[in-house]
């Protein structure tokens, strides 16, 4: 694990990992141009403000109303 | 007769709903996209007002049901006609549930990672209901 953790950061890679809630919610980790740019092909209009403040961004793709 | 319910939702890429559709167990096949909204039908053959550009006729859907369809709205964003029936079984059930939604965001996710050079997709597993996906990002 030391060893990859390393090799990954001599590449200057890194590992993201992305939850989808069965919900439908999305979390998404902060910092990354690629996860801003995830949330906004979802359709979260606040995405870019949440990934740049969040330590996880909860992107809302789906709102539902009932009845 | 079954009264119609909105579930409101931002699919906004045919193709990724239409293979959301296909994980949820529909035949591809048996997935109408149009470029103009169509009515849909309800269970007794009657016509409803409401139209949808992407529709799963009701004898796709289950027994006693009437059609389920995504209309395009004026910002690109397709909204779901789920008859109240439908809402509590099959394909309904997927669509009130989130279950449509959490399989959509994933293959949106999928694709976006897969257009970008030097990230790629290392993992995506279900545990628990959850969908996780890795991503190597450079």
């Amino acid at each position: 694990m030391r060893r990859k953790r390393r090799k990954d950061q001599d590449q200057g890679t890194s590992e993201l990992e992305i939850t989808i809630l069965p919900d439908g919610r999305v979390l998404l980790p902060r910092g990354c141009d690629l996860m801003i740019e995830i949330a906004e092909e979802l359709g979260d209009q606040r995405a870019k403000a949440f990934a740049e403040q969040a330590e996880l961004t909860e992107v809302v793709i789906g709102k539902r109303m009932c009845g | 007769m079954s009264e119609f319910v909105s579930v409101e939702t931002v699919y906004s890429d045919v193709e990724s709903l239409v293979d959301a559709l296909v994980e949820c167990g529909i035949n591809k096949t048996h997935i109408e996209v149009h470029d103009s909204p169509k009515p849909l039908v309800g269970y007794q053959s009657d016509e409803r007002v409401q139209k949808a550009e992407v529709i799963i006729r009701r004898q796709h859907v289950g027994s006693a049901s009437n059609d389920i369809g995504f209309e395009k709205q004026a910002d690109g964003k397709y909204k779901a006609w789920v008859s109240e029936f439908d809402r509590n079984r099959g394909l309904g059930a997927k669509i009130a549930s989130g279950k449509l939604t959490q399989i959509y965001a994933k293959n949106k996710i999928l694709k976006t990672v897969k257009m970008k050079r030097g990230q790629k997709v290392t993992s995506c597993e279900e545990k628990g209901g959850k969908i996780k996906i890795k991503v190597r990002v450079s």
